[in-house]
């Protein structure tokens, strides 16, 4: 089973975590993700809303992600982050940056 | 058994070999272990720091060398837990290496940073290929599932360490 699933709609695309992200899913899903930048998205969401961890890795990648939207005036965001990963990318300052979200309780 | 694991001590040896895969199944291992109460309120950093020094051990340290070994090490007692991971590469200078938050544009150098913020202490080996991290395992008391409006219990500490990075 896949770690994620991409949902794309028009300039949207919703990247969709089914477990945690990490090291072991990056090469994968950059390569996705590069590939749905490369074909016109400009609004990208990762769907934190099963996802226990993220690691330095994991949020390396989102800001990538984030510097390659920005250079075509896209956006991200990060949706439904745990108590926890939100504690982290605060700790990061990068609650802003990445326009997150917390899980509703 | 509530009573039991409350004030147990133990511990946990791994020897792994350098994939990310193995990785992964090590952490779901230590998510299990530390899911049920009251070790729960460790569990995000018990697998955050787990998962950075691993990863760390694997790519970096042994350089997705295969045929190189990590070894983890964990022992949880009744005030403090301790992780510690070793590889088989040649290490590298710690010293030279920030713990000091990168720029946010930045798409890497996160990794120590992390280690800081969620382990009361950290150590490095001389040559720079083992690293041994403690954590405070919170008190009893202190070990409840987050309510709305409450920050989880784990947080706590981070708050306290975001300020000394931060300075």
């Amino acid at each position: 089973m896949k770690a994620y699933t991409i949902e794309q709609n028009g300039a949207e695309c919703r990247v969709v975590l089914t477990g945690d992200l990490g090291a072991s899913i990056l090469n994968e899903l950059k390569t996705d993700l590069k590939r749905q930048i490369d074909q016109g998205a400009l609004q990208v969401v990762f769907d934190l809303g099963k996802t226990c961890v993220i690691d330095s890795s994991g949020i390396g990648l989102m800001i990538a992600a984030h510097n390659s939207l920005a250079r075509k005036q896209g956006r991200l965001a990060v949706a439904n982050a745990s108590p926890e990963i939100f504690q982290l990318l605060r700790s990061m300052r990068l609650i802003e940056r990445l326009n997150v979200s917390e899980r509703a309780v | 058994m509530k009573g039991s694991v409350s004030t147990r001590s133990f511990r946990l040896h791994r020897n792994l070999a350098s994939r990310l895969v193995e990785v992964e199944a090590l952490c779901h291992e230590l998510r299990a272990l530390f899911t049920p109460e009251p070790l729960a309120a460790s569990a995000f950093a018990v697998e955050l720091l787990a998962r950075e020094t691993l990863n760390n051990a694997v790519l970096h340290g042994n350089a997705g060398d295969e045929g190189k070994r990590v070894v983890f090490e964990l022992h949880c007692g009744r005030k403090w837990i301790r992780l510690s991971v070793s590889d088989q590469g040649p290490g590298f200078n710690w010293k030279n290496r920030p713990q000091a938050l990168p720029s946010d544009i930045a798409d890497g150098g996160r990794g120590l940073p992390i280690l800081a913020l969620y382990a009361e202490r950290l150590q490095f080996n001389r040559a720079g290929n083992r690293v041994t991290l403690w954590l405070r395992r919170p008190p009893e008391s202190a070990n409840q599932r987050p309510q709305p409006g409450r920050k989880p219990a784990a947080a706590q500490p981070i708050n306290q360490l975001e300020s000394r990075i931060a300075s």
